[in-house]
């Protein structure tokens, strides 16, 4: 997922659509704890430099007690609400992500 | 045998001893200067001040939203949003909008609780910065944000 993020968000942007995203690591490469260095790790081996790219040691947004990565969680910016919690990658963003996107403008 | 004339001077001398120190208890303090402002739902929390995450099976996150005070000086600004969000525009500014009410949850259809903030990099920056969840909360859309996607990954 995160290889392809970056053109996404540049499609996405070339399209008038406001999404951010947020990278939540769990763990650091070698895997311990994440870190700020993790992130950039992260972040220069995606090439990612169009998202935010966070330390998460609490599983912040794991509602349950274990998680299959990656966890999508899609929320509304108007009213912070989860739209879509997905477990696992499907090759592709959720459609729900660009049609919440496309509501909202 | 003391004197009216020694009662007077013992208290002149007691004064004058004591004068610095009321004005030290103040400065020791401080306490004469602080504004005391709880506000936990205009965006200006210090990260990670405002309560705990707590994980568990429930699949919910208790928060801790009575907290969350900012603490400002007179004289001062009077407190700012203390997000790190910098490069990346999410940050650019307070809406005109309260952060929604709890109850809070991370799961589908919850929420997700204001006191969410992490340490990482802001799109465009090597910088370590903190970045709130309540810098991507746009309720007008004046942020330019249509909808947030997180990505829990791990290297593994």
């Amino acid at each position: 997922m995160a290889g392809g993020l970056e053109s996404d968000m540049q499609s996405w942007a070339a399209q008038g659509l406001g999404i951010e995203a947020i990278t939540l690591l769990l763990d650091d490469p070698n895997g311990g704890a994440p870190t700020t260095a993790a992130a950039l790790s992260w972040q220069q081996n995606f090439g990612l430099s169009s998202v935010y790219i966070v330390a998460d040691p609490s599983f912040s947004l794991v509602p349950g007690s274990s998680v299959g990565t990656p966890q999508i969680t899609i929320v509304d910016p108007r009213n912070m609400q989860v739209v879509l919690l997905q477990e696992g990658w499907g090759g592709s963003h959720p459609p729900q992500l660009v049609q919440l996107a496309q509501q909202n403008q | 045998m003391a004197t009216v004339g020694d009662k007077a001077l013992g208290l002149f001398v007691a004064v004058v001893l004591a004068w610095p120190m009321l004005g030290a208890c103040n400065m020791v303090t401080g306490a004469g200067d602080l504004v005391l402002v709880s506000d936990d739902d205009d965006g200006t929390s210090a990260p990670g001040s405002g309560g705990d995450v707590a994980l568990g099976g429930s699949g919910s996150v208790d928060t801790n939203d009575g907290t969350g005070g900012q603490v400002s000086q007179n004289g001062g600004s009077g407190g700012t949003p203390s997000s790190g969000v910098g490069a990346g525009g999410a940050g650019a500014g307070p809406t005109g909008c309260d952060y929604p009410a709890g109850p809070y949850s991370v799961a589908q259809g919850g929420t997700l609780p204001p006191t969410l903030s992490w340490q990482g990099i802001a799109p465009g920056s090597s910088t370590p910065t903190t970045v709130s969840v309540q810098d991507f909360f746009d309720c007008d859309g004046s942020k330019g944000i249509d909808a947030l996607i997180f990505d829990t990954s791990q290297f593994g």
